[in-house]
């Protein structure tokens, strides 16, 4: 664990991922204290759409919030909706996933229709018309995010069990007699954790861009303060048609960086836990050097590389 | 192809349409209010009116007669009054589809082409500038929501230097018909839209091009046309792409989906009047005939395209054996 | 005896990673005759396949490189060629069969479109005269109806048809030189025995040179003319192959030799390997680099590296004992 933790900080990416995502959560558990004002408090209202100055750094919105605290305040939104939906959609989907491959039969077929269905029908759609069915608080978003997100998951899991179901160690394991469930949590779980946990914080990082969508629409929670509910704001204010770009641009810029930050963590995650996928860099660095040893060739006569100048 | 396969196929498709389209019928009827909810609870209205509401939307009647009714509407390709617009949904669904096709196609058409070509270009010299820089803004892109790229775009290009209008399909006063003027309109209008969705497309696909073509590049049968005495263009052309172009159709296929729904959150933006933006209003007056029938317009057409994406790869591999 | 059709001198291939460069092949040199089969012997990993795609050209790079040497066909410096020509020589005058035919066709054109597409490379002509050789082509190699098969794709083909489809590519062009990289290893033993003898009749109709790469000693003993054995990215020992196997000198030959399991080995034998493992390649030792695993090993093999020296009757051995007799 700390020797992973350890070569994620090496890994340049990882080290970038780390620090946004320890950013972006301190931030949003400090917020009471760095926002300058509290956006739920109705008392703590300034003159209402300010352009950037003193006192607002960033500006009024409509109601008189002053848009800096909002900004801080969103963070909340977008991490807990964001990393809990990571969480439920991986653990969901892994279940689904492991019980479909493994069992196989009619578990597999129901679940994997199931999947079918999810897929068929389109994803913004459905969640606006589910939002209206279920309610827009936070955590209804979180299910409705998790109802329709498993079913991604769920198929790239069974056909990772579908392929580990038939080698040798989990025949060996099943020759000597362990039950499925033994089999389904020791051997198949442990194999397919790596991928669990990249795919749980690069889907953390879609559900944040997923939920500043619906929010953006006005399907988001009416009574939260989020970044999408930000941009909402100021597109129904129409914050573009007068140049209002403080109303814009650091809601985005927040949802970016956050995004950006997972999504870092998660690739370097990626490549720290599998290390035999070959990295990028290396290509790189490889080209750099060749550079240098053609030159060494020329000297012996030979100016040419292989042959195979960029196949394979 | 066997016949037996598609014969299958074609029943796992009709399975699925039936599930959506009950689905479809019973969601509204479990929420809390009836379907007709909003109308039927205003206070003012006497009970014959209320009772008259009900029949006309024929609410009335047992929950299983209801359903027969339903299935034999969409039969018929009835699906309903809209609640807020008075017309019938069908009518409506139809004016606005074309528009939303002007985006999603244009947008679609560009990425493809764009993104195979940027694709093909990196993978050419895998590790390259081209290469690093793709890969880079593939990253950055898929963080930045795409509705915000185009309050960006529209901030720069509509506000600060205003070359294209900020909103809506067609200026005013111009006459609408297959003519210079309108269609010029319609394509300024649509610029800005495009391009929002074109820039996650592009990297997408480009992506994808890319991946591919570096895996196959690696491939002993391109080694092998190479010893044939093929040139590197030739035996990456012919075989490689040919080859990559594999994981990019069934993209596509999973893209054509998108192509009446996707576009939701740009048309919301730009007041662009298509099937996304119809949704959005529906879903904020709660016009249940409406919502219900864009939404299975939506999924048929999405298990449709899905269908023709299958047959598409089909044909385009020989190894895919279709029991 | 004519002037050999292909030469390699001094043949140095590196392969580039993160923690330096591999030597692949390191200072190999050989000749291949028209009408005579030469075999590379070697375990995996010696480079053996390394030195065929490096004649080729077909080293992939990055990672690799070829850092010096040259490879004359007929005279001309392969090495030195503009890519255009090499390209050129490629199926035209050197032809290359690889080991899995599965994997080294392509799967969504059929196979007589692969072979006609050989010929197209090299000769102007039409393309439906290309496909008809292309079906004459693919009788020549033994597939029986050969003009159903050649509109079959390849997976519908097993594995000893699929190389003799390779065989066809490669002799599109009557080549000069065949390389077969371990043409055979991938197929069923019956069926091994049938694509060696087509390859061998190939060879007497078009007096090509074949330079046939393999790891296995039956083989080297059922086709091979000469004979040279690779380690660790050089050339050991090299001899006409009956000499050499009745009389192998190099330490690590005999070794090689003795591995193999004979039929009138009295029962319970114990079956010889060779002690240790191969070198690494990234930082090869200095003197000779079987020494570590060398019974005969003495002081001096590890100090200096030792040279490919001629031990008359067309034998050269890279030992500096000279290798003992047994």
């Amino acid at each position: 664990m700390r020797e992973i933790a350890g070569r994620l900080w090496r890994h340049p990416r990882g080290r970038v991922g780390i620090m946004i995502t320890a950013a972006v959560i301190i931030i949003a558990i400090a917020a009471p204290w760095i926002a300058p004002y509290d956006p739920y408090d109705i008392g703590q209202r300034g003159p209402r759409r300010l352009p950037p100055g003193p006192g607002h750094p960033l500006g009024t919105d409509a109601q008189g919030k002053d848009i800096l605290s909002k900004l801080i305040y969103g963070a909340r939104v977008s991490l807990i909706v964001g990393i809990t939906t990571g969480v439920c959609v991986t653990v969901l989907g892994a279940l689904l996933g492991i019980l479909a491959g493994y069992l196989g039969g009619l578990a597999d077929t129901l679940i994997m229709r199931i999947c079918d269905i999810l897929f068929v029908v389109p994803g913004l759609p459905l969640m606006i018309l589910l939002a209206n069915y279920m309610g827009t608080k936070f955590y209804m978003i979180i299910v409705i995010f998790t109802m329709l997100g498993w079913a991604g998951v769920a198929r790239m899991i069974r056909s990772q069990v579908l392929s580990l179901k038939s080698r040798d160690f989990v025949l060996a394991s099943r020759s000597v007699g362990a039950r499925p469930g033994h089999i389904m949590r020791e051997h198949i779980l442990v194999s397919v954790s790596p991928l669990l946990i990249v795919n749980g914080v690069l889907s953390a990082a879609g559900v944040m861009v997923a939920e500043a969508g619906l929010s953006f629409l006005g399907f988001g929670d009416p009574t939260a303060v989020s970044w999408g509910k930000m941009l909402y704001e100021a597109q129904s204010g129409h914050a573009l048609l007068f140049g209002a770009w403080w109303w814009v641009i650091p809601p985005g810029l927040a949802i970016f960086i956050t995004v950006f930050g997972f999504m870092m963590f998660g690739y370097a995650l990626e490549e720290v836990l599998n290390p035999h996928i070959p990295r990028q860099s290396a290509y790189s660095k490889l080209r750099k050097g060749m550079a240098r040893y053609a030159g060494i060739g020329k000297q012996a006569g030979i100016g040419r590389p292989g042959g195979g100048e960029s196949v394979g | 192809m066997s016949g037996a396969y598609w014969a299958r196929r074609l029943l796992q498709t009709a399975l699925i349409l039936f599930i959506v389209v009950t689905l479809n019928f019973f969601l509204p009827r479990l929420t809390p209010g009836t379907p007709a909810g909003h109308l039927y609870n205003d206070p003012r209205l006497s009970p014959e009116a209320k009772q008259e509401i009900l029949a006309q939307f024929g609410l009335d009647k047992p929950l299983h007669v209801q359903y027969a009714v339903y299935l034999g509407n969409l039969l018929r390709g009835e699906l309903g009054t809209s609640f807020s617009y008075r017309r019938p949904v069908s009518e409506i669904i139809l004016s606005r589809i074309p528009w939303t096709l002007v985006l999603t196609l244009s947008s679609f058409l560009v990425s493809v082409a764009l993104g195979v070509a940027l694709g093909a270009a990196a993978a050419w010299k895998r590790g390259g500038h081209l290469d690093t820089i793709l890969l880079s803004a593939s990253i950055v892109v898929s963080a930045l929501p795409s509705f915000w790229i185009a309050m960006i775009l529209t901030l720069i290009l509509a506000f600060y230097w205003p070359v294209f209008p900020a909103y809506g399909m067609v200026s005013p006063h111009v006459p609408v018909g297959w003519n210079w003027a309108f269609i010029g309109s319609v394509a300024r209008h649509a610029f800005l839209p495009v391009l929002s969705m074109c820039i996650g497309g592009i990297v997408g696909y480009g992506i994808l091009v890319r991946n591919s073509m570096v895996e196959i590049s690696g491939e002993d049968f391109v080694r092998t046309a190479r010893a044939k005495g093929l040139s590197e263009n030739a035996a990456l052309y012919r075989h490689a792409l040919r080859n990559a172009m594999l994981p990019l159709v069934t993209r596509i296929g999973m893209s054509l989906s998108g192509l009446v729904g996707g576009a939701t959150v740009i048309e919301t933006i730009f007041s662009w009047e298509g099937m996304g933006l119809l949704i959005v209003e529906a879903s904020r007056s709660l016009d249940y005939p409406l919502m219900q029938g864009t939404m299975l317009i939506m999924a048929v057409i999405t298990i449709l395209a899905n269908l023709c994406a299958d047959l598409a790869y089909a044909r385009l591999d020989p190894r895919v054996k279709l029991k | 005896m004519d002037e050999p059709t292909l030469v390699v001198e001094d043949l140095v291939t590196w392969y580039l990673t993160e923690r330096g460069p591999i030597h692949a092949v390191d200072g190999v040199s050989l000749a291949v005759q028209r009408g005579e089969t030469l075999a590379l012997v070697g375990e995996s990993g010696c480079g053996k396949s390394a030195t065929a795609l490096s004649i080729m050209r077909l080293i992939p790079s990055p990672p690799g490189l070829i850092m010096s040497g040259r490879v004359l066909l007929e005279g001309r410096n392969l090495l030195e060629l503009p890519e255009p020509d090499m390209c050129k020589v490629r199926g035209g005058d050197v032809s290359m069969i690889f080991q899995e035919p599965m994997t080294s066709l392509n799967p969504v054109y059929t196979v007589g479109f692969q072979v006609a597409e050989a010929i197209l490379v090299h000769h102007k002509v039409s393309e439906r005269e290309a496909d008809k050789r292309a079906v004459e082509l693919l009788d020549r190699v033994g597939i029986a109806s050969p003009a159903r098969r050649a509109k079959d794709f390849p997976h519908q083909m097993s594995g000893g048809m699929r190389q003799r489809v390779m065989i066809a590519m490669a002799l599109a062009a009557n080549p000069k030189v065949l390389i077969a990289d371990e043409p055979t290893t991938a197929l069923d033993v019956t069926i091994q025995s049938q694509i060696l003898d087509l390859i061998r009749q190939l060879q007497q109709e078009l007096n090509m040179g074949v330079l046939l790469i393999t790891h296995d000693f039956g083989i080297v003993a059922e086709v091979a003319d000469r004979v040279a054995v690779m380690y660790a990215g050089q050339i050991v020992e090299e001899g006409s192959t009956g000499a050499l196997l009745e009389c192998p000198t190099h330490p690590y030959t005999r070794g090689l030799i003795s591995s193999v399991p004979k039929m009138d080995d009295p029962t319970g034998t114990m079956l010889y390997s060779i002690e240790g493992a191969s070198p690494n390649l990234l930082d090869p030792p200095i003197g000779c680099r079987f020494a570590p695993r060398c019974g005969e090993a003495r002081p001096e093999c590890r100090e200096c590296r030792p040279e490919l020296e001629s031990t008359g009757d067309g034998r050269r051995v890279r030992c500096p004992g000279g290798g003992g007799r047994i």
